[in-house]
């Protein structure tokens, strides 16, 4: 390959990667925006990081290919004009063409791949994105939630969403859940309301059973399903669903009984 | 073709240096006129030719035997009148004796020179024109049944004047269009004029000019010309605004050809060439679009009656 043919393959290289690091910048601003969004409007993760992707491949190859020898040019005055020319005619073979490439090749050892950056630009972005993050930090830990997100794809794209939550380990911050009313907790319990809860209850309330359910529940003890277990702090003993709170309502009643029957 | 020595591009920064002599040369017996110098030096480089519009007394002819001069040109001069002959140009076969005996003899006419200055050639029949035309164009002239090769290099400049229309045969459009470059003299300023009265008027100089170049170096540098790279966004610019002159009827009548498209960009070419550039520029374009143009355009009735010249016409096309 000719030496003027490699640098213009050099020029275009060091302008993709200047594009690259512009378009990651962008579409960090984007996510970081779109993320500030899903965490007031409790919108699921995985919709910011498709829409950053879709938006990062679509602005790259739009980016790329308007790759031209003229930003390099609007960078570097100097090279106005000379660098297209030398571009359009680097298979020529003249001695003019060849004075030019040689002109060419040494005026862009002097031109640093810094030029092409626009550091204002750069420094925006990154401001931006410090911004957006402390922004984002803050709003994380004030726990604000304006509203929640009522999902316009539950439909077409609840498959998706399904995979998506599967594959990424319910990271979206509403695992185990179904929908608006779902239960919070374990979702086989949602289950529990397809079957017949029957209970026997002793209607003088002396001696409740609860243990003496028929058979719809998967478990032996539905409040041990509802508590969660047994460490967690549903404590019966400090209800009024122990026995001897009952034992003394039925005193409490018995004393009543006495009292009104003696007027 | 192999890559050219460092030492031959490096020569090609030389060739600024050389037409500033050669400009400052000529400009020691022409005082301003320095576009029109350089016009006719890029004619000259084009290999083209040139037609010359100007007042009398501004020394056109001066001007063009000075460039033959340093250019170590040979230099004839055509008067153009009415009674000029096809073979008064090109020449003619004479009887010679030769060993006792009579031969014909071709007896080469004025046209076999470097830089022909016709002058005056609106005054010529239409005939005469026609063959000085087509030596300019196929750079060879044929006479009886031989035909004779030009010399090169090889560069005419006609001239004729604005004023005093009578009795002239006005070059056709189709005739104009073989002309390169249309170059308008103007006078000169006032304080030009009084160096000019100055230089004519002290001593009588006789002082012959430095020859800087030669025929070979002519040719060299015609050949460099054309290798002049040019971008092809240029060159659409060059060609958008030919396409122009044939898409503004408002304007203008008739368009350039595509001979000026040519034109165009084979005088941005040498422009950029004189100025030690190795590649066009869209300014080169620009500014060679005035004589390029000027006479390869019919400007509309509406514009002669708005009062506009080829020139208004073309600034307005260049916008």
């Amino acid at each position: 390959m000719k030496p003027i043919q490699s640098m213009f393959n050099e020029v275009q290289y060091e302008l993709v990667k200047i594009i690259l690091l512009n378009v990651f910048l962008t579409t960090v601003i984007l996510f970081l925006a779109l993320d500030l969004v899903a965490l007031i409007f409790n919108m699921p993760l995985w919709y910011v990081i498709v829409i950053s992707f879709i938006y990062f491949t679509i602005l790259m190859a739009s980016e790329v290919r308007k790759i031209s020898i003229k930003n390099v040019e609007d960078k570097n005055p100097e090279l106005r004009e000379i660098l297209r020319t030398a571009k359009d005619n680097q298979n020529e073979e003249t001695l003019m063409a060849h004075a030019l490439f040689y002109d060419v090749m040494q005026k862009m050892r002097r031109v640093s791949s810094g030029t092409f950056l626009d550091f204002k630009k750069l420094m925006t972005k990154i401001s931006i994105i410090f911004v957006l993050s402390v922004v984002l930090v803050s709003i994380t830990f004030m726990g604000v939630n304006i509203a929640k997100f009522d999902n316009p794809f539950a439909g077409p794209l609840g498959t998706f969403g399904s995979w998506f939550r599967d594959i990424t380990g319910q990271a979206d911050g509403t695992a185990g859940t179904e929908g608006p009313d779902d239960v919070f907790g374990d979702y086989q319990m949602a289950q529990l309301g397809e079957n017949d809860l029957v209970a026997t209850i002793n209607p003088s309330l002396s001696n409740p059973d609860f243990n003496d359910v028929d058979p719809a529940s998967p478990s032996n003890d539905p409040l041990r399903d509802l508590t969660g277990g047994d460490d967690t702090g549903f404590n019966t003993g400090g209800s009024g669903f122990s026995q001897e709170g009952i034992d003394e309502r039925d005193l409490e009643r018995s004393y009543r009984f006495a009292i009104s029957t003696q007027e | 073709m192999t890559a050219p020595s460092a030492d031959a591009v490096k020569n090609i920064d030389k060739l600024k240096a050389t037409f500033t002599n050669v400009k400052a040369e000529i400009a020691k017996k022409i005082i301003g006129q320095e576009d029109v110098i350089e016009q006719i030096l890029i004619a000259i480089l084009t290999d083209s030719n040139a037609l010359l519009e100007s007042y009398p007394g501004l020394g056109k002819t001066t001007m063009i035997k000075s460039a033959a001069e340093v250019m170590n040109l040979k230099f004839s001069r055509i008067q153009g009148t009415p009674d000029l002959m096809p073979s008064d140009v090109t020449g003619t076969y004479v009887i010679e004796e030769k060993d006792g005996k009579k031969i014909f003899k071709f007896q080469r006419g004025p046209i076999f020179a470097n830089v022909i200055l016709f002058d005056e050639v609106n005054r010529a029949t239409p005939k005469t024109q026609a063959a000085m035309l087509e030596a300019m164009q196929e750079k060879q002239v044929t006479v009886g049944n031989q035909t004779f090769e030009l010399d090169k290099p090889f560069f005419v400049l006609a001239t004729q004047n604005p004023i005093d229309q009578e009795g002239t045969y006005p070059l056709p459009e189709a005739q104009t269009d073989r002309f390169l470059l249309k170059i308008m003299v103007d006078y000169p300023s006032a304080d030009q004029e009084v160096q000019i009265v100055d230089q004519y008027t002290k001593v009588l100089d006789e002082k012959g000019l430095k020859q800087l170049l030669s025929g070979e170096s002519i040719l060299l540098l015609q050949k460099l010309t054309r290798q002049v790279p040019i971008a092809n966004d240029i060159k659409r610019r060059a060609v958008d605004i030919v396409h122009k002159t044939r898409n503004t009827p408002d304007l203008i009548e008739y368009g350039a050809s595509p001979r000026a498209s040519l034109g165009l960009v084979l005088a941005a070419k040498a422009r950029a060439l004189m100025d030690g550039r190795k590649f066009v520029s869209a300014k080169d374009i620009e500014e060679v679009a005035f004589p390029v143009l000027r006479h390869r355009i019919i400007l509309s009735f509406k514009a002669e009656r708005a009062g506009k010249s080829p020139d208004d016409v073309v600034r307005e096309i260049l916008k």
